[in-house]
């Protein structure tokens, strides 16, 4: 548990420095799981580079190397001129939201995570790599561990291994720590863009709503870390901080390829909202997902979407879409009262979410086309596929969903 | 109809926040953790029964770096022996695990046994020439490359 915190105090003093210098407020609420979560990426990116330099990794050198990521970091974002504040007064209610998150840090950390996907792919490369003291190409590169995903990206093994530096020891309940950690920032973030929209009893009790969709049941999997970048990412894209949703965009591209489509889906969003020209500033996103896309492809490391012939499979789903549309009517998403509400909260606040929110509501529209793309191009037997991973993909969009659906309405109770 | 309409917004909040609640977090706090984290532990590996053991025992007899192949007496990749082979590296962390079936094909292969300085087996070992019997137990058998 010591390994654990001095992990996420690290992080939080690495990621410290760049959140300040992103916020444009001199008091800014988002700064602090913002410098969480961009101090995961730190310490995530300090076990890289020593990989990629040939150093053994060992307690030293990854500390070292966080704090001259951290500065490095601190020094390239320019010290800008913050101005004003944004409040972000506590509520009674937020109380029960702790309470929530302190239920899920004890599920999430009380033993080993059972998840297929975390024995198979997230926990053991992490586990791997930590024999090692280093990325473990060999067993990446063998075709008979295929089945690992060697093409994923490697934030969330690496940040298991960072913790496990710490320790000196590898244990496997702690890797369910991250995911409070996660959790945790997922819900300060929006709760602090909530408290921009709406009274402090509003703002907890739509936290508090979204809360169980922050705490991701899927323990030891990337889509903890996933929810909590993309969400927060999307709520600055929102909120117009692009260079703050760039750096998250790039982060959540680093631990899953599902983030490489969301770094798409934003920038097509703000063409839909009309705000084009700002593409550009998406850019950091691009500059931090690419090292990994070039380093795997020279270690010939593919994933299986890419393989054979992408184009006969599309072209073969898209002539007969029915076991498609099977698989998914077989599967629904799970919580039918949740999209009941959804459905119900958008339709109240519609003119909203086609003006105001056309940006975050187009973002989350074409991320779910994302996830429907991919089973287009999928090697697999599609109804197979869709049971494995459609009610996981679409979690990863709830909490921005949940959010669009309340300010949505708060924005017609308004008028 | 601002009137309805704040019904119907409540209503909605309402809706969402049912369905979004998760009891088991609450439960979680008060739930008693020992029989939990037996329970948690062995339930990746339940459908093969003593594989989780067997492996953390060869885990503790073969040095880092050895070339471990795996047997499990299944002919098919989905049908048994991918479950044993997927799971296996997680626990042999810093060991090289190698298969005996080849992925996809559902067809035994000796490609990797040349290279493999032990054999695991879940259950029992089939004849392997140029192996002995290491350590046995009623979970499987280690074998050691003969010299």
């Amino acid at each position: 548990m010591i390994a654990a915190l001095v992990a996420t105090l690290i992080a939080i003093g690495a990621g410290a420095p760049p959140a300040l210098l992103l916020a444009k407020r001199r008091v800014d609420p988002r700064v602090l799981p913002e410098a969480y979560l961009l101090g995961i990426g730190v310490e995530a990116a300090a076990l890289f580079a020593l990989a990629l330099c040939g150093v053994p990794w060992s307690r030293a050198s990854a500390i070292g190397t966080v704090v001259v990521i951290a500065v490095a970091g601190a020094i390239f974002c320019r010290w800008r001129k913050r101005t004003g504040m944004s409040a972000c007064p506590p509520h009674v209610v937020d109380v029960f939201t702790v309470i929530l998150v302190a239920g899920y840090a004890r599920f999430a950390t009380i033993a080993s995570p059972t998840d297929a996907d975390f024995i198979g792919i997230w926990g053991m490369k992490a586990r791997a790599f930590d024999a090692v003291r280093g990325i473990d190409w060999t067993f990446l590169a063998q075709p008979y561990n295929a089945f690992a995903h060697a093409d994923y990206p490697l934030l969330v093994p690496l940040a298991y291994d960072f913790q496990s530096l710490m320790a000196g020891v590898w244990i496997d309940r702690w890797a369910g720590a991250l995911n409070a950690g996660f959790a945790l920032a997922t819900l300060l973030a929006v709760r602090a863009f909530l408290g921009e929209e709406t009274r402090p009893l509003f703002a907890a009790l739509g936290t508090l709503a979204l809360a169980p969709l922050a705490c991701s049941p899927w323990v030891g999997l990337a889509e903890g870390a996933l929810v909590a970048f993309g969400t927060t990412a999307l709520l600055e894209a929102r909120a117009g901080e692009l260079t703050r949703a760039a750096v998250l965009l790039g982060l959540a591209a680093s631990c899953k390829n599902e983030g490489l489509t969301l770094i798409v889906a934003v920038a097509l969003a703000l063409l839909i909202a009309g705000e084009g020209r700002r593409v550009i500033r998406l850019w950091p996103a691009i500059a931090i997902s690419l090292p990994w896309l070039i380093v795997s492809r020279a270690h010939g490391l593919h994933g299986d979407l890419a393989a054979g012939d992408v184009a006969g499979r599309v072209l073969g789903h898209l002539a007969d879409p029915m076991p498609l549309v099977r698989a998914i009517a077989a599967n629904p998403p799970g919580r039918p009262l949740f999209w009941i509400g959804i459905a119900l909260a958008l339709a109240i606040g519609i003119r909203r979410v086609v003006w105001r929110e056309r940006f975050l509501a187009s973002a989350i529209a074409l991320q779910a086309l994302a996830f429907l793309a991919a089973y287009l191009v999928t090697p697999h037997d599609v109804a197979w596929h869709v049971r494995w991973s459609w009610e996981r993909l679409l979690m990863q969009l709830v909490v921005p969903l949940g959010f669009l659906a309340f300010v949505s309405m708060l924005g017609e109770e308004r008028a | 109809m601002p009137r309805l309409r704040a019904i119907l917004a409540v209503a909605a909040f309402a809706a969402i926040a049912a369905g979004a609640f998760q009891p088991l977090y609450v439960r979680m706090l008060f739930a008693d953790a020992r029989p939990m984290h037996a329970a948690f532990d062995e339930l990746p590996y339940r459908r093969l029964p003593g594989l989780r053991r067997l492996m953390l025992d060869v885990a503790r007899m073969t040095p880092p770096g050895a070339r471990i192949a795996l047997y499990a007496p299944f002919n098919e990749w989905d049908g048994g022996y991918g479950y044993a082979f997927r799971r296996a590296p997680f626990l042999l962390a810093g060991r090289r695990v190698l298969p005996m079936l080849e992925p996809g094909r559902d067809r035994p292969t000796a490609r990797y046994l040349g290279e493999a300085e032990y054999v695991v087996c879940w259950r029992g070992c089939p004849p392997l020439n140029g192996f002995r019997r290491s350590w046995g137990s009623a979970d499987g058998e280690l074998l050691v490359r003969a010299r």
